[in-house]
């Protein structure tokens, strides 16, 4: 969906809260489970152009994560700030 | 314009009401719906919550949904203002973006 | 504009959609397109009825006959759950139902005042 919206020359920016955090972490393996592994598919964003990839301070350090531990560079915001993000929003596709 | 919060997820099993009052601010609203609905009721353990977040922003809860689980007006906090379908879409016209908490 | 993304017989946000939809419509405003997503393509299915109630695919219909809605049902979604296989009785989208891709999603967010998604 992300690369469909960014094909669009849609600015796109993608924000990590809560348990989604754990996405960006690296070391992830779920190929011992037989699943398809999705670190690949997030540093193919770059190339759609989707370069804005946010994550919530508070998300990460209520789960003991720092920014060095995610496969991707991303950018930092703080939980009181995370309204006034999504308000900036038109569309904000969440869940 | 604020954002209009969705919040269908009941409080006793799905973390989405807290995590969306984290971040809720000024001039948003909250519209609690489906089993996000129980998150209203007064003698609840989350009534104490939605009244300190109600100091800063309206909740609504829809009627439909609590008739629906036998819930009485009377069995909701005060403060929280009852709507219905029409008043959603009435919401969402006076809020953007919309956020659905899943 | 809206997205459903659960499936009607486990997911109370597809009933809370359609009620949404059906208020917009009556108060006179437009509605995009309502896009089937995930497991919300289940909601576009032909499926043998019960006897003794409307399923919400039958209401859908009536409500696309009535007022002209568009109802998608997401290409991939559907043809990851086999849903777009003929054999087996399986006949394609259920009436007022047309399946189509991703596209037709961005285009109608870009052109939609408000976006709802239902069914998380």
């Amino acid at each position: 969906m992300l690369m469909t919206v960014a094909a669009f020359d849609q600015t796109v920016r993608v924000l990590f809260l809560d348990d989604g955090v754990f996405q960006l972490k690296a070391g992830q393996r779920p190929q011992v489970l037989d699943f398809r592994p999705i670190a690949p598919m997030f540093e193919a964003l770059e190339i759609y152009g989707i370069e804005e990839l946010w994550v919530e301070s508070e998300s990460l350090s209520e789960r003991g994560l720092e920014p060095q531990g995610l496969i991707l560079p991303v950018h930092q915001i703080d939980r009181r700030e995370v309204g006034r993000f999504i308000a900036a929003a038109d569309i904000v596709v969440g869940g | 314009m604020g954002i209009l919060h969705l919040v269908n997820r009941s409080p006793h099993e799905s973390q989405t009401l807290i995590q969306c009052l984290e971040r809720a601010g000024e001039g948003d609203s909250i519209l609690l719906l489906e089993s996000g609905v129980y998150a209203a009721l007064k003698d609840g353990v989350f009534a104490p919550k939605l009244a300190e977040a109600m100091r800063h922003l309206p909740v609504y809860v829809l009627r439909e949904d609590l008739e629906a689980r036998g819930i009485a007006i009377e069995e909701i906090c005060a403060e929280v203002s009852v709507t219905d379908y029409e008043g959603f879409v009435d919401l969402s016209v006076m809020f953007s973006p919309i956020q659905s908490w899943f | 504009m809206i997205q459903i993304n659960g499936a009607p017989w486990s997911n109370e946000g597809c009933g809370s959609a359609y009620q949404f939809v059906r208020a917009a419509l009556r108060k006179g405003h437009e509605i995009i397109l309502v896009f089937f997503y995930h497991d919300g393509a289940y909601n576009g299915l032909r499926m043998i009825p019960p006897q003794d109630e409307q399923t919400l695919t039958q209401r859908w219909s009536i409500l696309a006959a009535e007022y002209g809605i568009d109802l998608v049902v997401c290409i991939s979604a559907a043809h990851r759950r086999g849903l777009l296989e003929e054999e087996a009785g399986r006949a394609g989208p259920a009436e007022g139902f047309r399946i189509a891709g991703l596209g037709l999603w961005v285009d109608a967010c870009l052109r939609a005042d408000r976006f709802l998604s239902f069914g998380g």
